[in-house]
């Protein structure tokens, strides 16, 4: 009998979590599929059929192809690299206010392209172009790295209690956004119009370099995060734990935040600052479909590419004829989404 | 089930970024069959712009007072959204350039919205070559970019400015009148004041605009105006402040006991941060400065605000010399020459409403 309640308990678990999968992926489509219709740019469906065989004049196709498309796949990249490590975060801190935002990982990794911006002398022996960008990002990914690494000194010296990762959080936010606030008021005005441009976070800014880049980068983080999607279910269950079921626990730890650090700087250091989309979308999903990894993984990547696709639309027609940075739509949406959240659950006491 | 569904979805990520990118390369080779010259902008960017020039954008800080100052405001198409509300000359003496339609709120621009106006040509400032390239291959408008420039160590890059755009809108013989009015009036400021052999009188600019409205302890080094009166400014004999001016920052803010300290002989206050200075100078410790004392505080018309204002700089320097030594300018009435400037730079008589607006020339006591 209880045998029965339990299995029947897990079904409808099962067929929740497969619901949720389902109507993630229909709405991930359907608002890729409207973001391509968005903008002011009259593009009708059937012309989008022509335009892709080639057939469309050039400012169609550049519509298509130099802005829209881009665009979207820099939503949904950044969606899921920015969700996918604020789950990470969360899972091998265990922690439930990890995201890169909140550790003070993206304005570490902001602070390093502004750096970079500041001082193109250290950049310009290289050949223009998408070499540079690239140097820009590993700016940024090697100053991400530095906060990075600060967090988990501080997780290791005193313990990886919310209060603690949140206190150096909030030290490593402070003083990367204090930095980055310095080389502003010294910037000459080119530079200063740069960094601030920058620091929006807007995703029209990315090209197809910049993608290929980005793609080559976070694809292959995501892979290491579902491959290891058994071994953050055995660390959810404590670090001994993981320990005897033959994890390493040290390594993994290591080796997935500063491949959270990477994504998030490969995404920061072109789109600029997206804030809470780490921090609200594993929550939400977490909520939704419980916690065990193997599927919090792929919904979170998921939900993060379509709430970022969401949020660009509204950024884009809010006001329309002008844009927003998308930026402060995802702040707009998640503050109140992560306050209600914090009504509905006790999310500082949240378990796996 | 699940994998199935993701692996799927990531392949398609994976799918639609390679395959796309053969699409966006052909899009690309498609140019549009009009007639078109290359130019070089500030930047040395090849920039290949249609003939005829009828419909600009100007984009960032004083790209259209370029325009403006070059008497080509009619053929600017669209502009920002901040200028809708910006108080400056250069909308006074056109007033109908609020009324365009607007692309971007200010220093951005959606590439779509670009790419779909019938713009010819976006005239941008304060602008890097990465994001100028970026601009122009997502919206396949040319841009143009020029160095604003100052009216001190970059003056050249302010005059070269001139004369380029002078070139594109056909407007070269107003582009080279613009910089021999402007050469033969700070000439004829420096022959004024050269047998000047008295000790350089000391003066100290403050209120002037720095990511918006600053008080008495926002400076400037190298303020243009003390620069052709050879006034000694405290602010210049800073060392750490004549550092920053490597790092491209001449706006600075200081401590205002530092201001107090040096007790300038003459205080000239950029109307731009009225509202915070003139609260400011009703201090004690101000009214103990002997500027206030002697009656030596003047407000002058703004200088930065949305970068800087030429014609401004130039009324400015008529007056400061005015103040600062009288008798070399005793025939000077400089509310007349600032409205000749005024005039030559815009075409119209607005100097009435500049006055009007900021109140420029008047001595405070600091008292209310």
């Amino acid at each position: 009998m209880r045998a029965n309640d339990v299995r029947r308990q897990y079904e409808i678990h099962t067929r929740k979590r497969m619901l949720y999968f389902a109507v993630a992926t229909a709405l991930l489509f359907v608002s890729f599929i409207a973001g391509f219709g968005t903008g002011p740019g009259t593009l009708s469906f059937s012309d989008f059929l022509t335009v892709f065989m080639g057939n469309g004049d050039e400012l169609q196709n550049r519509i298509l192809f130099t802005i829209r498309l881009p665009r979207l796949l820099a939503a949904v990249l950044s969606g899921l690299a920015l969700s996918i490590s604020g789950a990470i975060m969360q899972s091998v801190l265990r922690n439930p206010l990890g995201s890169p935002f909140t550790l003070g990982i993206s304005n570490a990794a902001a602070f390093g392209a502004s750096l970079a911006i500041m001082f193109p002398g250290l950049i310009s022996f290289l050949p223009s172009g998408w070499i540079q960008q690239l140097a820009v990002s590993l700016s940024a990914f090697a100053w991400a790295l530095t906060g990075c690494f600060f967090i988990l000194f501080m997780a290791r010296q005193r313990g990886a209690s919310p209060v603690n990762i949140v206190l150096a959080g909030i030290i490593a936010s402070t003083l990367f956004a204090a930095l980055t606030s310095g080389l502003q008021f010294f910037a000459d005005d080119t530079r200063l119009a740069s960094i601030v441009y920058w620091t929006f976070g807007d995703l029209s800014k990315g090209t197809w370099q910049d993608l290929y880049i980005q793609a080559s980068i976070v694809l292959p983080v995501t892979a290491f995060f579902m491959i290891n999607a058994r071994h953050y279910n055995a660390l959810n269950q404590g670090d001994d734990t993981a320990h005897s079921l033959g994890v390493n626990v040290k390594q993994l730890r290591l080796v997935s935040m500063v491949l959270a650090s990477l994504a998030t700087a490969a995404i920061v250091s072109v789109y600029g600052m997206i804030a809470f989309v780490g921090l609200v979308i594993p929550h939400i999903v977490r909520r939704l479909i419980g916690g065990n990894e193997t599927y919090l993984i792929p919904a979170t990547a998921i939900s993060g590419a379509t709430f970022l696709l969401i949020c660009d639309i509204i950024a884009r027609t809010v006001i329309s004829p002008v844009t927003l940075p998308v930026g402060i739509v995802t702040s707009v949406i998640g503050a109140p989404v992560f306050i209600f959240l914090m009504i509905k659950t006790n999310v500082f006491q949240w378990r796996s | 089930m699940t994998g199935t569904l993701f692996s799927s979805f990531f392949y398609g990520i994976m799918l639609v970024v390679s395959s796309c990118s053969f699409h966006a390369c052909s899009a690309i080779a498609e140019q549009k069959e009009k007639p078109v010259k290359e130019v070089t902008d500030a930047l040395g960017r090849t920039v290949a712009i249609p003939v005829t020039i009828n419909k600009i954008y100007p984009l960032r800080a004083g790209a259209l007072r370029l325009i403006c100052y070059l008497q080509a405001a009619d053929k600017v198409s669209h502009v920002e959204l901040n200028e809708k509300k910006r108080t400056v000359p250069y909308l006074m003496a056109y007033p109908a350039l609020r009324n365009l339609p607007v692309l971007g709120v200010g220093n951005n621009v959606d590439p779509e919205h670009l790419a779909v106006s019938d713009v010819d040509i976006v005239v941008a400032t304060y602008m890097s070559a990465r994001e100028a390239d970026a601009l122009q291959h997502k919206s396949g408008k040319p841009v143009f970019v020029v160095n604003y420039g100052d009216l001190v160590d970059m003056k050249q890059d302010f005059y070269n400015g001139l004369q380029s755009l002078g070139i594109l809108l056909d407007r070269s013989e107003r582009a080279d009148s613009l910089v021999s009015f402007i050469e033969n009036d700070l000439s004829e400021i420096q022959r004024r004041i050269q047998h000047q052999n008295k000790n350089n009188p000391a003066a100290y600019i403050g209120g002037i605009a720095f990511n918006g409205a600053q008080g008495i302890t926002s400076s400037r080094v190298r303020y243009p105006s003390f620069y052709y009166l050879g006034i000694e400014s405290p602010v210049d004999s800073v060392a750490a402040l004549q550092d920053a001016i490597g790092a491209g920052q001449k706006n600075t803010l200081l401590d205002a006991e530092q201001v107090l300290a040096w007790d300038p002989a003459y205080i000239f206050l950029d109307a731009a941060g009225k509202d915070i200075w003139q609260h400011e100078l009703i201090r004690p410790a101000f009214q103990a400065l002997t500027a206030s004392r002697k009656n030596h505080v003047f407000s002058v018309l703004p200088f930065n605000w949305h970068t800087i204002n030429y014609e401004h700089l130039l009324c400015n320097t008529w007056f400061i010399g005015k103040i600062v030594y009288p008798e070399t300018f005793a025939d000077v009435d400089t509310e007349k020459r600032s409205a000749e400037i005024i005039r030559y730079f815009y075409g119209t008589d607005i100097f009435d409403e500049v006055k009007k607006t900021y109140d420029p020339f008047v001595s405070y006591r600091g008292e209310k």
